[in-house]
């Protein structure tokens, strides 16, 4: 099982193994090859949305491997269930009302907010504070149109 | 409040919602619980599902970040958006040209207002219930202006055929849960252990016990599933349109036999309760129905619900979640004896347990005649949302 930790605390875990924070090791895994390009951006540029003030998490599943950052490692379960079950959701409303494809979703809760994008293979959910300018967000991450 | 009025109020205002803004293709509106309360005439009841089930799910996870205020689907052609109204969930799905500030305020607006509206004109149902669980202490109820009758509500007959008949009780009737709901909220404490089924069509009236569906199949489709046993005693079959009531305790049969009491005579239930007779105590109120248990303690009927938000996860599993009101009336009558555990029995299979007691913590659910019980508690009980279980104090 490849696991990787960097310094603030961003878990890379290989597609299908259980998201587990007490067991995570220090730089264990081999250096990354192949990585898909798309991917590696992605990642990139939430990386810097990450510095944003009122951001407190994201989880980034590409094709076969997921990133997750939470602040509080506590609820990284929960953000992860309610990321799969809203993507779950948008699949099934987008077919019920046929919306076509899904480009984003906001998620407006009492506490926190959450941004969802889904770019094909890679999809992508912010978590942040209900202040947050989440527009900006959507600007830094959507693809520009050619 | 009238339930018919209700629902023409809400459906009409969605309607008058898309002739206003037809960039809005769909409408329609949920309960807190995720029980659909309206729809507009675009939206069919296989779609109603669908979004029902979705929605469902979504708030279910949604706990993580509060609960869920408004959600929005983009796609490539149109959105949904999903947003909460004091207890309602307004769903619209509009194109992408649509003005957002137009989508998203017209029903904001318009649909509590009509929802004020229709509370003005039918005030009885939801104030009084309101005031009957706020209150215990108070000794008399007030006459309301408008007395609703027990009303009767329109199903139509679905064969009983389920795990093939196993585990199924032919005397009794299995409904939708939703009308076990509105009937908890319209009568509060008093017990409903019983309904009147009336088949317009042959005149004949029964009254048996009930049950929530098993399962969700039927939920939402306005049908009753219903044995052999009870048809025939209807004279009805499959696809058949029949009436239910709720019989109140006050108005129950002491000597009447499930299934087996029925009236050739096309008339209404007769010894129908009014909400402007005068009601008993709540203390009498809930000990009425319950002969078998009040040497001791007073019983409760109340709705299993889950232990949702952090409670389902950080909950203490080995407590049921009782009502504030509930625990105060106790409390009121037993005095200085100590009340820290309750039984609750299952009342298909009379599974019984005893547990420790907590308020329920979720001010929403207060009134609602439920108590929300952790999953491990539920197994033990082999019961499950939705079902009705019967809770009596533990005095030392």
């Amino acid at each position: 099982m490849a696991k990787k930790r960097s310094m603030n605390d961003t878990i890379t875990v290989e597609e299908g193994v259980v998201i587990e924070t007490q067991e995570v090791q220090e730089d264990i895994s081999p250096p990354v090859e192949n990585e898909d390009p798309d991917y590696a951006n992605l990642l990139s540029a939430i990386q810097e949305i990450r510095k944003r003030t009122g951001v407190v998490g994201y989880i980034l599943k590409g094709d076969s491997k997921v990133t997750v950052d939470i602040d509080d490692p506590a609820k990284i379960i929960d953000y992860a269930m309610l990321s799969s079950q809203t993507f779950e959701s948008a699949k099934t409303l987008a077919a019920t009302f046929r919306t076509g494809d899904t480009e984003n979703i906001l998620i407006e809760g009492k506490n926190l907010k959450v941004l969802c994008l889904d770019l094909g293979q890679n999809k992508i959910s912010i978590f942040m504070k209900k202040s947050t300018d989440h527009t900006g967000i959507l600007r830094a991450l959507a693809p520009q149109p050619e | 409040m009238s339930t018919e009025a209700f629902n023409l109020a809400l459906k009409s205002t969605l309607n008058e919602i898309r002739n206003v803004c037809p960039d809005i293709s769909n409408i329609l509106v949920f309960g807190e619980n995720g029980e659909i309360l309206a729809k507009d005439e675009n939206t069919t009841q296989v779609t109603m599902n669908d979004t029902q089930e979705t929605f469902r799910a979504l708030a279910e996870r949604a706990t993580a970040v509060g609960g869920i205020e408004s959600v929005t689907f983009r796609g490539t052609e149109s959105k949904v958006n999903i947003i909460q109204v004091d207890d309602l969930y307004i769903t619209t799905v509009s194109s992408n040209d649509a003005d957002e500030k137009t989508v998203s305020n017209l029903p904001r607006v318009m649909i509590p207002t009509t929802l004020k509206i229709v509370q003005n004109i039918y005030p009885a149902t939801k104030i009084q219930h309101q005031e009957a669980t706020l209150k215990p202490e108070t000794e008399t109820y007030e006459p309301q202006p408008i007395a609703p009758e027990v009303q009767a509500s329109e199903f139509t007959v679905e064969n009983l055929t389920v795990f093939g008949g196993f585990m199924i009780n032919p005397e009794t009737a299995y409904i939708d849960r939703a009308l076990i709901v509105q009937w908890a909220e319209i009568y509060g404490d008093q017990p409903i252990k019983q309904i009147t089924l009336e088949a317009p069509s042959t005149g004949k009236t029964t009254q048996c016990k009930f049950q929530p569906f098993k399962g969700t199949k039927y939920e939402n489709r306005g049908i009753v599933q219903l044995s052999e046993k009870i048809q025939t005693t209807l004279n009805v079959k499959k696809g058949t349109k029949v009436l239910i009531k709720p019989v109140l305790e006050a108005q129950e049969d002491p000597e009447a036999v499930p299934t087996e009491k029925t009236d050739n005579t096309k008339k209404p239930i007769e010894k129908t309760k009014t909400r402007n007779e005068p009601i008993q105590t709540p203390k009498t109120d809930l000990f009425r129905g319950f002969d078998e248990y009040t040497r001791d303690a007073p019983v409760i009927q109340v709705m299993v619900e889950n232990l949702g938000g952090l409670g389902g996860l950080l909950g203490n599993p080995d407590y049921v979640r009782v009502d504030r009101v509930v625990i105060a009336r106790w409390k009121e009558m037993f005095g200085e004896k100590e009340i820290k555990e309750v039984t609750v029995e299952e009342t298909i299979f009379g599974k019984k347990i005893r547990c420790k007691l907590q308020p329920i913590k979720d001010s929403q659910l207060e009134g609602k005649g439920v108590t929300q019980i952790p999953e491990k508690l539920q197994q033990m009980l082999q019961t499950k949302k939705g079902a009705l279980v019967l809770i009596k104090p533990v005095v030392k």
